[in-house]
């Protein structure tokens, strides 16, 4: 019989303050984004992804039903969790990332005293390292 | 509640081991008991199975008194500790067949996949295995029937990383079904599959709360003053204050926001040029604890 698991293609730092919960789909969303995990792959299971992130398995069945309801997962019938086509953005997604998220990370950027070009060039990077054109 | 104690002490001798001790560990919860050498947590959990009867207090466990958990209540507790006596001459084979017969419970299939999955080699003594390799076996000992609650004494002491890695995937496929209270100093490790925190200090309870809470309320404080602090009139939510000339630095445990704490240093220590709150990892957050409650001798 051939039985394969999916290995989880990510890893998991622990960045103190922030929830293990957060950490783990942050990980996972940026491994589906970056096409570590491409549409149509399996995805671990609770227990798969509990034991190799070192995790509590309540909290990886927390990830996986929120990856399911963000719609960056779908359960196929007799195949088990695997990876959607990245979904849409919900409306207030993009409003709330060009906003929000840009002036926090303009203040960090200033409290550094990172400059205009250099904040640029490194999302410029990141963006192409993500698969972004 | 899974365990529930109401002043629970202990003494020997002179030594008052646990005192006046109020655990609480709810059902689902992944609970690490954590503290420095000596401060009671192997008592506790021994006074928990009833390997010693409590001096004050009393224990509940699954709901039973601990002094009057009978056999079918240890069916469904699982104990493990580094200083276990093993039946060392008996094959590890010749072990687990021992165990079956012991327990109503047992489930062959999962001990089964453990031994798999732990590479025990069955015909090699008890006392003639490694460290790890014992741990391995008292671990699928006490993880084989199934049991609604795991009590684990420094199981991931002395092991090298790999085999810690592996003790701690078999704990977690079964912390679903079964509430967990562990006793470690391998922080690092535990941080991310802990829900609950208990802390212990020279045999008393410190605090015990989620994980989560206890990381937003506790933050390493850099603060950069034009004057110096009055030692005397700061909180005692702070701990290990450290005055350098202009440089203040202290662990909060009472963090709320950036702007209460500047507000709470500037009333204190005058003008503040910089302030700096840093989220601890577990570990450093015990090291804070232990270094701020080191009895001095």
């Amino acid at each position: 019989m051939c039985h394969s698991t999916n290995v989880t293609p990510f890893k998991l730092t622990l960045v103190p303050g922030k929830s293990i919960f957060d950490q783990v789909v942050f990980a996972a969303t940026r491994a589906i984004l970056s096409g570590a995990l491409p549409s149509g792959h399996g995805f671990p299971s609770v227990r798969g992804l509990a034991a190799d992130l070192k995790i509590h398995p309540n909290t990886a069945h927390k990830v996986i039903q929120h990856l399911i309801q963000e719609r960056w997962l779908e359960v196929r019938p007799g195949i088990g969790t695997v990876v959607a086509e990245p979904p849409a953005a919900r409306r207030g997604d993009r409003q709330r990332l060009l906003k929000e998220e840009v002036d926090e990370l303009v203040v960090e950027a200033r409290r550094v005293g990172a400059g205009l070009d250099e904040v640029v060039d490194a999302i410029k990077a990141r963006w192409k390292h993500m698969g972004g054109e | 509640m899974i365990i529930e104690t109401d002043g629970l002490a202990k003494r020997f001798g002179r030594h008052e081991a646990v005192q006046n001790l109020n655990l609480a560990v709810p059902e689902g919860a992944t609970c690490a008991l954590i503290g420095a050498n000596g401060a009671g947590k192997t008592t506790t959990m021994r006074m928990l199975v009833n390997l010693l009867a409590p001096d004050r207090g009393r224990a509940r466990v699954l709901g039973v008194d601990s002094r009057a958990l009978r056999r079918t209540d240890r069916q469904r507790i699982g104990y493990v500790s580094e200083s276990q006596t093993l039946p060392e001459r008996l094959s590890v084979g010749q072990y687990f067949h021992y165990l079956r017969s012991l327990y109503t419970n047992w489930d062959a299939g999962l001990e089964q996949q453990l031994r798999a999955q732990f590479e025990l080699p069955p015909s090699r003594s008890l006392g003639k295995l490694s460290r790890g390799m014992r741990m391995k076996a008292m671990l699928i000992g006490a993880l084989s029937f199934r049991p609604k609650l795991l009590i684990l004494d420094e199981p991931l002491s002395g092991l090298d990383p790999l085999v810690r890695d592996e003790v701690l995937s078999g704990i977690l496929g079964q912390a679903v079904e079964t509430a967990i209270l562990i006793s470690s100093h391998e922080l690092a490790e535990l941080e991310s599959c802990t829900t609950h925190v208990a802390f212990m200090v020279h045999g008393r309870l410190l605090f015990q709360e989620p994980i989560e809470s206890l990381g937003a309320r506790l933050r390493e404080v850099t603060a950069t003053l034009t004057g110096g602090a009055d030692r005397g009139a700061l909180p005692d939510t702070w701990l290990n204050v450290q005055v350098d000339g202009p440089l203040l630095r202290f662990v909060d445990t009472a963090f709320v926001n950036e702007a209460n704490l500047l507000a709470q240093v500037q009333r204190r220590c005058g003008t503040v040029l910089h302030l700096e709150a840093q989220a601890l990892s577990l570990r450093d957050i015990s090291k804070a604890l232990m270094r701020a409650t080191r009895r001095e001798t």
